[in-house]
């Protein structure tokens, strides 16, 4: 019985290993951020209602920390996919997406998400008018939910983008 | 004489099978029932508390830190101040700290900041430093033990200090008492799931239901038999 538990504590376990596919350190470095002034929005009860609206939850904190440099601003976020986090990393230039990338995955399906073709469809995406995406973005079978998280994600940024240079 | 001699035999043991399997049968369609409908009774969100379920599991009592006005634990990746949950969290916690109204919690991936009980911040800890282990306070400053260095947190510029010569002193994780020893890993559907196969009892339960199942075939087949041989 203490065996076939423990067999499957593990069987359970190892889907929820998280997988760290690029350092919060490392994405900044990649985007040539590492300089970059670290700054902090808090959130007022009217951004938490609409980012509570784009999350379709209420956003845990209240405090959102960025790296600006030159008219590009970046932003470490985490969704939820299915059950678990996804950390996504987002850098904003004027109110164009300019790169999405998946830090860190612990769901056990849908990291297709963090493919170069895939995420390259966010590429330049702004929001309209109705603060949505202004073009529509290609789902992945097998990946619905982790896609959901990201368009979400860069939804976020796009809407804090403006926030911060309306 | 032979059919009517096996008739009988078969109607002997038809009886004595039947109520043989009947209590495991039972509970096997009862569970089975309840399984059915996983979603509708939410069985995996709910958790029995009675030690009378949980025997098998050896449950673990659950442990978090203790502090002068609050206690912080985690389970199932969730973190928990004084039984509100916070915010998902990557296992394990590494350690708390607290500095007058700021609470600092260190997970495997995040830190987490909080001022007067409310979750202020969400920070990936791989913005710190490669290799977080602990987090202390120490005369009012906020320390992260990385690489095994002790190191003053700049949580403006989000960064670390120079190298403390000497350790600040740590909380550590202690038994909780009563009111948080709430069973949240083990929901209904585990227990009913186990009911249902036989682990619950143990290996010997598993076989117990194997032979009821092998039972219910032979009560079909003998039920059939009596049926037919009376026509």
């Amino acid at each position: 019985m203490r065996t076939l538990l423990c067999v499957l504590a593990v069987l359970c376990v190892l889907p929820a290993q998280a997988k760290t596919l690029l350092s919060a350190q490392d994405f900044l470095a990649q985007q040539h951020l590492q300089n970059a002034k670290v700054e902090t929005l808090w959130l007022n009860a009217e951004q938490q209602k609409q980012v509570a609206g784009i999350l379709s939850h209420a956003y845990a904190g209240i405090r959102i920390r960025y790296w600006q440099e030159g008219g590009r601003t970046a932003f470490i976020l985490n969704e939820v996919g299915k059950e678990l986090p996804i950390t996504f990393g987002v850098v904003v230039q004027g109110q164009q997406l300019s790169a999405v990338e998946v830090l860190e995955f612990r769901e056990s399906r849908g990291d297709e998400i963090k493919s170069e073709g895939f995420r390259a469809q966010f590429a330049g995406i702004a929001l309209n008018a109705e603060g949505e995406l202004n073009r529509s973005v290609d789902g992945i079978s097998g990946a619905t939910y982790s896609v959901r998280a990201m368009k979400k994600i860069v939804k976020l940024a796009l809407y804090l983008q403006q926030q911060i240079h309306p | 004489m032979f059919k009517r001699q096996l008739r009988f035999f078969l109607h002997r043991w038809h009886r004595r099978l039947g109520l043989a399997a009947a209590l495991i049968l039972v509970l096997v369609s009862i569970s089975g029932l309840m399984l059915n409908h996983t979603g509708d009774f939410a069985l995996a969100q709910h958790y029995p508390q009675s030690r009378i379920w949980l025997w098998p599991y050896h449950v673990q009592a659950n442990r978090g830190f203790v502090l002068a006005d609050a206690v912080v634990y985690s389970s199932e990746e969730q973190v928990y101040l004084n039984q509100t949950p916070l915010t998902q969290c990557t296992p394990p916690v590494l350690g708390v700290a607290q500095n007058a109204q700021q609470l600092w919690v260190l997970c495997a991936a995040q830190l987490l900041f909080l001022q007067q009980s409310q979750l202020v911040e969400n920070i990936a800890s791989s913005l710190l430093g490669d290799n977080l282990q602990g987090i202390a306070q120490s005369e009012g400053r906020i320390y992260l033990q990385n690489n095994g260095h002790w190191q003053a947190l700049d949580d403006i510029s989000l960064s670390l200090g120079d190298t403390q010569a000497v350790a600040p002193p740590i909380l550590t994780q202690q038994i909780l008492p009563a009111d948080y020893q709430q069973n949240r890993v083990i929901s209904w559907q585990k227990v009913i799931q186990d009911l249902h196969n036989g682990r619950f009892f143990g290996a010997m339960g598993v076989y117990v239901v194997d032979i009821a199942a092998l039972i219910l075939v032979l009560l079909a087949l003998s039920g059939f038999w009596i049926w037919y041989s009376r026509r």
